[in-house]
């Protein structure tokens, strides 16, 4: 069942992700996909094998489910959450990024609850870092990668 | 955690000395592609690194360990690392000699069959440590499939500027 529900939520997070108008070319965001990932990859597993502050359950279906929204979700939200913050929108976008850490903040708890990892050492507060963390990253990577399209039109 | 060795040895030199080549060659080879395509090219290497490394080296089954320690390492980030430079050449040799449709499987094989050879000498200085009875030989069949999706992504992304040029011009 987690495997399913969390397929279904990922499959939601792509319906969102392809209706919302992109401030970002195709290739933008797949590197922000990609390194948005390893990011995130990084810190989970130190966080996980290294300070054991999280532990993930052995079972197949639910290490899967842990992988769907780790290897999918998560960046696909952070994605969706940079283009928000390239909105021309004064305070709505802000409060738009604050829904989307919110939903990361549920989905732990919701992994939590289906028993598809244990939080022995962790409260709520290092899960707002984290995910505030992942948002921050990722628009400092937006960031460069567009800095980096501006110079090369500029630069002939 | 599994300790296979507390030295600084083979696999860190292996995984060092690999990365001064790989860069050393991205960085002075001439420019081929947008400082931008640079970029995604070399981070599709680290991140298929990563996906596959953080896949099938963590539950349900860790079918390897990476360098000294089970634990995640900053040698083992180096090492995901030097995938960039392996799928940055990919991409810049493929560019280069633009092969036939037909002759694309052939120059996957090549290169996957170059991908499990390097592969190979990691084993035997250390930095992969397989569990679980997985073998080297598993890895081809993943070589096969990332490289496959490489291709596709470099003619989907060619297409999509090809489409923007027209665009452009219209």
């Amino acid at each position: 069942m987690a495997l399913a529900i969390f397929v279904f939520i990922t499959w939601c997070v792509m319906i969102i992700f392809s209706l919302i108008p992109k401030k970002m070319s195709e290739l933008d965001m797949v590197f922000l996909y990609f390194i948005n990932t390893i990011f995130e990859l990084s810190i989970f597993t130190v966080v996980h094998l290294n300070l054991h502050w999280i532990e993930v359950n052995r079972s197949v279906e639910k290490s899967m489910a842990d992988l769907v929204y780790r290897l999918i979700m998560i960046p696909l939200v952070l994605i969706i959450s940079s283009n928000i913050l390239l909105y021309p929108w004064k305070y709505l976008k802000w409060a738009m990024a604050l829904v989307i850490l919110l939903s990361l903040i549920a989905m732990h708890g919701l992994e939590e609850r289906l028993g598809i990892m244990k939080t022995p050492h962790w409260n709520m507060l290092q899960s707002v870092v984290m995910f505030s963390g992942y948002i921050l990253f990722s628009r400092i990577m937006t960031w460069f990668i567009l800095r980096v399209d501006r110079k090369e039109v500029q630069a002939p | 955690m599994i300790v296979y060795d507390n030295r600084f040895n083979t696999n860190e030199w292996f995984i060092i000395g690999g990365l001064c080549v790989g860069m050393a060659l991205v960085i002075f080879l001439p420019k081929r592609f947008p400082t931008k395509n640079t970029i995604v090219y070399f981070m599709c290497g680290v991140y298929s690194g990563f996906f596959f490394d953080h896949s099938l080296s963590v539950e349900p089954v860790s079918y390897y360990d990476v360098n000294d320690k089970s634990a995640f390492q900053f040698m083992d980030f180096l090492s995901y690392l030097s995938y960039g430079p392996m799928s940055y050449l990919f991409f810049y040799i493929y560019d280069r000699i633009r092969p036939k449709p037909s002759h694309i499987p052939l120059y996957i094989l090549i290169w996957s069959l170059t991908a499990v050879g390097l592969e190979w000498l990691a084993v035997r200085t250390g930095v992969f440590h397989y569990l679980h009875g997985y073998k080297l030989a598993y890895s081809f069949p993943i070589y096969l499939i990332v490289q496959s999706c490489w291709i596709a992504f470099f003619h989907r992304y060619h297409n999509v500027r090809s489409n923007e040029r027209d665009e452009a011009a219209r």
